[in-house]
């Protein structure tokens, strides 16, 4: 069986001469939104996410978009990124890893240095459960 | 058994609050190049490049203007934009898009020995454009006031502004023009021995070349005596100007004779930065003097104080640099931009935008020097500190770096398609078949 192998390119090519590649994002974006830190079972408590539900509309294809999970036990420990989740896969929830720590604050940074796609926020949720108890 | 740990929403829209401490702080803690609008969080309205531009230097004002097709038939007509350097004015042509420079042919470059940074002595050289009918007036400052009459032959160019005789303007240089009724305003009037950095002067009626005062005109001149600084910034309030110090708020209107044009204190405590600090969306102007970024409509003062735009902006400006401040109505989008030199930066380099309706602050990490509101064109339109002039758009991506020059009608596009071994299936049409 053959294989399909074609490639189209739609380029411009201005009057000084430079070509530039339409099909690609050219310029930056460079936007990101990192909440406070949020103490989701209480601020003696460790909490175990289990899924991030974002309400964002258009962000199926929107390349770049990604939400950092960071944690901290105090607020005045230097908050640590645990992980880093990609929005544009799908529409529904995103789940961390399981074997990420549980920390008893949260900070939810969603950046985009593409914008493939105008994007909207209109809300999250957080789902999870209290860890136990923090000691210091 | 995992539940609902957090359900955000109204949250959203209470903009950024980085200096606040966690367990007082509405919710973001920092946000850049978004905003609030069409109910939900979103990139803040991104840039097109609108116009190739002629000089790597920075844009310092600009005007939009609807004006005749010069040569073409009556009624014709087109939309402009007007810009300027520390040493030309441009204008972009409204039919072929096309950039041409329009300084004046006699009388040299502009600024010669001006500084586009200011000092101690001096704001920073800006440009400031009023239309008048087919007309267009600029004022830096520094040079004689210009004058750029469309219906000239083509192609018009700006020129000294002189009164009908040839006799020189009574004044030398004027940092600020614009118009109450049929009469043409001139305000700060630099340190001339007749005049002064808080006086204006206005041209006979409906004539603009007439200025120096007689029995038989209505020119004349005005010393703001309680203004307690110079003139800073004028905006349209009403039917009369809103004329800025740095703490006070004065009306200028036509009073008719024999005083022609009266002022009058309306505020105290609150002023303007620069020429450009402050901008008007209908009858409400907003603006950022020494006291804050406020909004007022002439007859009370409202600021937008908290703790983040203390501790963060204002901390952060770059007060030597204070003039060039930019304030941008984003009507589309229920929001003023306000652009700022910060930290040690000697151009604006950091922005912020007020939501109107949530009077919330939502950062932006991008500079631009000069506007125009959109008033004749669709969007809003800016100048870079490179001579770049882009128009705002929510179809183009944030702060676009423009590599290349603007699309004209000699650009070439082309589609490229190559085509390796194609095949559907085991059909090929054109390429290798292997048959039953």
């Amino acid at each position: 069986m053959s294989k399909v192998f074609a490639q189209i390119s739609i380029s411009v090519t201005s009057a000084l001469g430079v070509k530039r590649n339409l099909l690609l994002a050219n310029d930056f974006a460079n936007i990101s939104a990192e909440t406070k830190a949020l103490a989701l079972s209480g601020d003696s408590m460790y909490t175990f996410i289990d899924s991030f539900v974002p309400k964002i509309k258009d962000r199926v294809g929107a390349v770049g978009l990604k939400l950092e999970i960071w944690g901290q036990n105090t607020l005045e420990e230097e908050k640590r990124l645990l992980t880093t989740l990609d929005l544009s896969l799908s529409s529904g929830p995103v789940f961390p890893d399981k074997s990420i720590e549980s920390c008893v604050y949260y900070v939810f940074r969603i950046v985009d240095e593409v914008l493939a796609r105008r994007w909207k926020l209109t809300g999250f949720q957080v789902f999870g459960e209290p860890d136990g108890q923090y000691f210091l | 058994m995992t539940k609902p740990l957090a359900d955000i929403s109204q949250e959203l829209y209470t903009g950024a609050h980085p200096s606040v401490p966690n367990d007082v702080k509405p919710f973001w803690h920092t946000l850049s190049n978004l905003l609030v609008f069409d109910a939900a969080v979103q990139a803040a309205p991104g840039h097109f490049l609108f116009t190739k531009k002629l000089s790597a230097n920075a844009v310092v004002g600009m005007i939009e203007a609807e004006l005749s097709v010069p040569g073409a038939a009556i009624g014709n007509r087109s939309k402009y934009l007007f810009w300027g350097t520390n040493s030309s004015l441009f204008r972009r042509d409204g039919i072929t898009g096309l950039t041409t420079d329009v300084s004046r042919a006699a009388g040299g470059a502009y600024g010669v020995g001006a500084s586009t940074e200011q000092n101690d002595q001096h704001l920073a050289h800006r440009w400031s454009f009023t239309q008048w009918g087919e007309w267009i007036f600029a004022t830096n400052g520094f040079d004689i006031p210009q004058i750029l009459k469309n219906t000239d032959t083509p192609p018009a160019k700006f020129a000294n502004l002189v009164q009908t005789g040839p006799v020189a303007l009574p004044f030398v240089e004027a940092e600020i023009i614009r118009r109450i009724s049929v009469f043409l305003v001139a305000l700060n009037l630099g340190a001339v021995a007749a005049y002064g950095t808080d006086y204006y002067a206005w041209s006979d009626e409906d004539d603009p070349f007439i200025w120096t005062p007689t029995t038989a005109n209505s020119a004349g001149s005005n010393l703001l005596r309680h203004l307690n600084s110079q003139i800073m910034a004028a905006e349209y309030l009403g039917a009369g100007l809103g004329i800025y110090g740095r703490d006070q708020l004065h009306l200028a209107q036509y009073v008719g004779p024999p005083y022609i044009i009266g002022a009058e204190k309306i505020l105290d405590g609150v002023g303007a930065w620069g020429k450009d600090a402050v901008c008007r969306i209908g009858s409400i102007h907003y603006g950022w003097g020494p006291k804050g970024i406020f909004s007022t409509d002439g007859t009370q003062v409202q600021y937008f104080d908290s703790p983040s735009i203390r501790d963060e902006i204002e901390k952060n400006l770059n007060y030597a640099q204070s003039s060039k401040i930019v304030a941008m109505p984003l009507i589309q989008y229920d929001a003023v931009m306000f652009f700022y030199p910060r930290g040690t930066s000697l151009w604006n380099n950091a922005a912020f935008a007020i939501s109107i309706p949530t009077r919330t602050i939502w950062p932006q990490n991008y500079g631009r020097q000069a506007m125009s509101p959109g008033a004749v064109f669709d969007f809003a339109i800016t100048g870079t500190e490179d001579g770049d002039i882009y128009m705002v758009s929510d179809e183009a991506q944030q702060s676009v770096e423009e590599e290349s020059g603007l699309l004209t009608l000699a650009e070439v596009i082309s589609a490229e398609v190559g085509v390796g071994e194609l095949g559907v299936g085991e059909f090929s049409p054109g390429g290798y078949w292997e048959g039953p």
